[in-house]
């Protein structure tokens, strides 16, 4: 094994964790530039990691909601002329769900954003098991949702 | 659905507030600058919640909100003007409760740190931090970073040969470290 590979070896078990090569271990008992390398990696991210997380200054919070406030005046005209299409795509995106969920394929279509989005929030609407959850976790677990848990919190809430 | 609304309004203020600093720490240590990584931190919450509605649903909302923030910095540094700031700035801008002399010292290291981030390509220092300081997996970090997971691990050798030599009289056993780094 050459030095590059072994160092390369060791700062993957460095980052991951888990046992060291045994063929990087060998060449490491014998090779004393390995062995500094290993000593500098270390040192490396005691560095590195004295660079402790810092705060933000205050007023950060004040400036940044304003920004937000700001922010919200353009959604929510676009929220307005959603709103006067929404019957229209909702039976739309009620149609195009029910396809995909009951005979699609495993990856959806490539529909639009307005599309998606709508689908997003019919399928949320009914789903009760989401709106007693605590809003972070709410948040959190939409983000990992994938068709197959869709699917799954579909049909269980039609069976109920 | 106004419930559900309102409901994700008040979730994107608790995510605000879980993730404000990480975001803000992410972005000071790619950009060296605290007044351009508050900026920074504020424009990733803004795209996360102009985007509220348009997660990926297969990606862990972590690694999503890290791809804003990484594509974010990635974007102002490629615009020479970040480059050529004077990163020194950082000693202007002291936390509250620190006393002086702790202050000074973390300043100098903090700017020490922040040139040898400095002159890595941007890619290796997003890889590096989000994997040192993030604790991410680099399968989370390739996607942060949209690219391959082998192409995190090559970039995140790189960034350590890189600072190791960078950072070599920092390092404990600082003479042997050129000789190591080959
Ligand atoms: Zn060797």
């Amino acid at each position: 094994m050459q030095c590059n590979e072994c160092q390369r070896s060791m700062v993957m078990t460095h980052d991951h964790g888990g046992t060291r090569d045994p063929q990087a271990e060998t060449h490491l008992q014998g090779c004393v530039t390995c062995q500094t390398f290993a000593r500098n990696l270390q040192g490396l991210d005691g560095l590195l990691l004295a660079d402790t997380p810092d705060q933000v200054r205050p007023g950060f919070d004040t400036r940044f909601f304003a920004r937000l406030n700001e922010q919200r005046k353009q959604p929510a005209r676009r929220w307005h002329l959603w709103h006067l299409v929404a019957p229209l795509t909702g039976a739309v995106a009620a149609g195009v769900l029910g396809v995909i969920l009951l005979a699609g394929p495993r990856t959806a279509p490539d529909l639009g954003d307005d599309l998606e989005v709508a689908m997003h929030l019919e399928m949320l609407e009914d789903l009760e098991v989401i709106s007693n959850l605590e809003d972070t976790e709410a948040f959190e677990i939409l983000a990992k949702l994938d068709e197959d848990d869709l699917r799954t919190l579909l049909t269980e809430e039609e069976m109920q | 659905m106004l419930a559900f609304q309102a409901g994700s309004e008040e979730a994107f203020v608790k995510l605000y507030r879980l993730y404000r600093d990480r975001i803000f720490n992410f972005a000071r240590r790619m950009l060296g600058d605290q007044a351009q990584a508050e900026e920074a931190a504020q424009d990733v919450f803004l795209k996360i919640y102009r985007a509220k509605d348009r997660y990926r649903a297969n990606s862990k909302f972590s690694t999503y909100i890290f791809r804003v923030a990484s594509n974010h910095c990635l974007n102002l540094l490629a615009r020479k003007e970040h480059r050529l700031t004077d990163h020194g700035e950082m000693a202007d801008h002291p936390s509250n409760n620190d006393d002086p002399e702790s202050s000074a010292s973390r300043s100098q290291l903090r700017s020490i740190i922040a040139e040898a981030v400095r002159d890595l390509p941007s890619k290796q220092a997003a890889a590096l931090l989000l994997c040192l300081h993030e604790g991410m997996t680099y399968r989370d970090v390739a996607e942060a970073l949209d690219t391959s997971e082998s192409a995190i691990k090559s970039l995140v050798f790189r960034a350590r040969e890189t600072m190791m030599k960078k950072l070599s009289t920092q390092l404990p056993g600082a003479e042997e470290v050129a000789h190591a780094v080959q």
